[in-house]
């Protein structure tokens, strides 16, 4: 019986060899990706590390578009119907309705011109049925990720809430040219006109921000001022809009430095909250603090049992984490609606 | 540091650069790629170098305090420190909280409150792979099957960084010989740690990421809201996530090492053709099938006892590599369901007497194994992905109740899908091939090539970096 035939076996190469394919491959992938590098080096936080990434990249990527190298990349976004160079972090959005409505639904408060000029309190909500559910929208940074399903389907199971939710990795209020997060609620205003927004900021935004083109440090006083402005300009706009807005605050962390940061986040958005009619401040510090009222990984489920509320990195929260922090909030929104908490059966997707 | 980043390309093309430059002088070599791999290591967390180096000195110091005990007893007592306080660190980093609060679960119902704190300990990364190597060398001295080698040979092969976060594991008996010898910078197996690492970046950024962001963590998110054909998808999807996840990670660094002139062994082969559970476990994460089986199974008795003692040894190596995988009781469950199927299949194999080898199946009665294997393994893989058991019942549940539309199947995911499960079924000889030709390429055409396929990856996936599924365990 004859022997098979010997597998081929590729031919041996030698070290440089090696080394120079792996910089020639980094050097067109480079060129072929360097609008997408400079978009991801332009989302780093400012300092020394940013500045050194766009300054290597920026020549590669202004070379890269004088040779129309760039028009490949162009190519393959525009046949996955992508907007070229537009592309943002990581993002999730989920959504299903329970009762899709053809036409634009009614506002959820009456709007006039002196709500706009001056937010006032709000009217009485109205009550939301099968037929004409709650608007909910969940949207704010990565904490969204576990936190926007899991109220999500606490609101859908009362049968007269739509919920949606959005979130974007790494993104927040500091940083308007990675994601410029008023403009994304002016948009999301007009296609879903949501009535109640439920918010969560604050994961990525302890770092410096730019005020026109001043450098601005963490945590300086003009560094409050600036974000204080900016919270302040989301609850405008959506307060004029009239829509309600229950803003959380960030949960408790494990590291002591960051947690310092937090405080001084929640603060501004506690006191700038009860200075917005319209905006609720949901503390959820205490929620996910232990007996000692410190970070605590672990805290009862609603059953009694010790359940694991967050994620390795002492800042994101588990589902568990996630479901306690939605019933807070939902609790909140039940209230002010009269609705059934957690009622009825689940809503299958329409 | 992630391996499909920018930070990563350029770290790795540095450290090819200067390790072969560094190749003639050995000392050196090894501590440029120690301190590199600190700082690959440490660019999670600087603290967990403290433990790496930490476990280095321990695991060293009993391998040598096992060599220089004069009696059987004294080298016995030796290992046995030495895998307690491997066992004892790997229980307190990862397991502390796990062990707690479910001792406080149990306790406090019966109106028992011990006074255990639940502390705040933070899980290192990859902390389980690199204890599992350490054990592998203390363990094949005290075999004698090893010499304790010299602290900086140690040290390197700890450290190594392609291996170190989520394997291969690969064992010091493997590694120490290679390091040992210098490399020949004349025959770098190049062609097939490129196609490695494209494949396994192709692997990890488009398929496991798309499928986790379009379909997986969206239904298991929320399986409230998916009906049942959703919820079927993303049970496959996640099956197929977590093979390129996982496969994809040991393939870049299976690549990666071989460009800096090492071989490790394989990690997967082909899982999801498996004909059996025992033939998935030997195809799926191959290297720590290998390590259960000769530090864990064998030592506690294998198959040489009786069928109850083989079936007792045998859940027992599945449900600890259950727990080895995460804290949590759903990796117990799924390790357990892995370990009830392994004992089913050897007594219905005894029971017949079947010896008859698997080419002598037909076609069909093959593709049918085929079938129930994959499934009962994605049926584990529900509780492997789900949160909580809570989670997973209604996640099967909605699989045979919630009938409706399915939105979330696209076209998109579907093909996925059935390219994650028919990678599975591409003839090893292709790649052979493929790699032989590209082999034959110069530099420069070698080099274009991959710029593209690194153009493709990167427009393909979603935008953002997931990290890798392994990296938790």
């Amino acid at each position: 019986m004859a022997a098979p035939p010997p597998r081929p076996t590729p031919r041996p190469m030698a070290a440089g060899h090696a080394i120079l394919v792996v910089v020639i491959a980094l050097l067109v992938g480079t060129l072929l990706n360097a609008r997408d590098i400079q978009a991801t080096a332009r989302r780093q936080p400012f300092g020394w590390q940013r500045n050194v990434a766009m300054a290597a990249i920026t020549p590669v990527q202004a070379l890269s578009a004088a040779l129309g190298l760039d028009r490949p990349r162009t190519a393959i976004d525009l046949a996955l119907g992508r907007d070229p160079g537009a592309r943002t972090g990581a993002a999730g959005a989920a959504g299903t309705t329970t009762a899709a409505a053809a036409t634009p639904p009614p506002p959820a408060f009456p709007q006039s011109a002196e709500d706009e000029a001056s937010p006032a309190s709000p009217p009485a909500p109205r009550t939301p049925t099968r037929a004409e559910p709650l608007r909910l929208f969940v949207g704010g940074d990565s904490m969204v990720g576990q936190f926007g399903p899991a109220l999500s389907n606490l609101a859908r199971r009362t049968g007269v809430i739509d919920a949606e939710f959005e979130y974007e990795f790494s993104s927040g209020l500091t940083r308007p040219d990675f994601v410029d997060w008023p403009a994304r609620l002016r948009e999301v205003g007009r296609s879903q006109d949501p009535e109640v927004l439920v918010l969560i900021f604050g994961g990525n935004d302890a770092q410096d921000l730019k005020s026109g083109d001043r450098l601005v440090p963490l945590g300086t006083p003009q560094w409050r001022a600036e974000y204080r402005q900016r919270v302040a300009q989301v609850m405008d706009q959506l307060g004029a809009d009239g829509r309600r807005v229950f803003w959380v605050g960030m949960p408790i962390v494990r590291s002591a430095t960051f947690e310092e940061r937090v405080r001084m986040l929640n603060e501004i958005y506690r006191t700038e909250a009860a200075a917005h009619p319209s905006v609720t401040y949901v503390d959820s510090w205490d929620l996910f603090a232990g007996p000692d009222g410190r970070y605590a990984e672990y805290l009862p489920d609603e059953t009694g049992a010790l359940t694991d509320m967050r994620l390795n990195d002492g800042i994101h929260l588990t589902t568990a984490g996630a479901q306690r922090l939605a019933a807070q909030v939902m609790a909140l929104v039940a209230a002010e609606w009269a609705l059934p908490e957690g009622g009825s059966e689940p809503v299958r997707p329409g | 540091m992630l391996f499909p980043t920018i930070q990563y390309a350029l770290f790795f093309a540095v450290v090819l650069t200067v390790g072969w430059l560094l190749m003639p002088r050995p000392v050196r070599w090894k501590v440029f790629v120690l301190a590199a791999s600190y700082v690959f290591y440490g660019a999670w967390d600087w603290r967990f170098t403290g433990l790496l180096a930490a476990s280095t000195l321990l695991n060293q110091a009993g391998a040598e305090a096992i060599v220089r005990a004069r009696s059987a007893r004294g080298r016995r007592a030796t290992l046995a420190a030495t895998v307690a306080v491997n066992v004892a660190i790997l229980g307190w980093f990862k397991y502390y909280g796990f062990f707690v609060s479910s001792a406080l679960n149990v306790l406090r119902p019966l109106g028992l409150d011990p006074p255990l704190p639940l502390l705040d300990v933070v899980l290192p990364v990859g902390i389980s792979f690199f204890t599992f190597q350490a054990l592998s060398y203390v363990i094949d001295v005290y075999r004698g099957q090893l010499r304790p080698a010299k602290p900086l040979d140690f040290a390197v092969y700890l450290s190594f960084f392609p291996q170190l976060v989520a394997g291969p594991i690969v064992r010091a008996a493997e590694f120490l010989p290679q390091l040992r010898r210098p490399r020949d910078p004349r025959r770098v197996d190049g062609a097939r740690g490129f196609w490695l690492i494209t494949g396994g970046l192709f692997k990890k950024v488009v398929v496991a990421n798309v499928l986790a962001t379009q379909l997986v963590d969206p239904v298991f998110a929320g399986p409230a809201q998916h009906s049942s054909l959703e919820i079927l998808t993303a049970i496959y999807g996640y099956a197929v996530q977590i093979y390129a996840d996982f496969s994809g990670y040991t393939d870049i660094a299976i690549g990666c090492a071989l460009l800096l002139g090492f071989r490790f062994p394989d990690n997967f082969d082909a899982p999801y053709a498996a004909l059996s559970l025992a033939d998935f476990w030997r195809r799926w994460h191959m290297t720590l099938s290998r390590w259960l089986r000769d530090y864990l199974y064998i030592p506690l008795g294998g198959s040489r006892g009786s069928e109850r003692a083989t079936y007792r040894n045998l859940l027992l190596t599945m449900l600890l590599g259950g727990l080895w995988h995460g804290a949590a009781w759903t990796f117990v469950l799924w390790g357990g369901l892995h370990g009830l199927g392994l004992v089913a299949e050897q007594r219905a194999q005894r029971r017949v007497g079947a010896h008859r080898p698997a080419h002598h199946d037909g076609a069909w009665r093959r593709a049918r194994q085929r079938l129930v294997t994959f499934h009962l393994v994605c049926l584990a893989w529900v509780f492997f992905r789900a949160e909580s058991m809570t989670a997973a019942g209604t996640l099967l549940r909605r699989l045979v109740t919630a009938w409706g539309p399915a939105p979330a199947v696209t076209p998109t995911v579907v093909a996925l899908i059935a390219l994650g499960i028919g990678l599975q079924y591409v003839p090893r000889d292709l790649g052979a091939r493929l790699q032989v030709a590209f082999s034959r390429l110069q530099p420069a055409p070698m080099g274009l090539a991959l710029g593209l396929v690194l153009l493709a990856l990167d427009a393909l996936g979603p935008a953002g970096v997931a990290p890798f599924i392994y990296f938790q365990f």
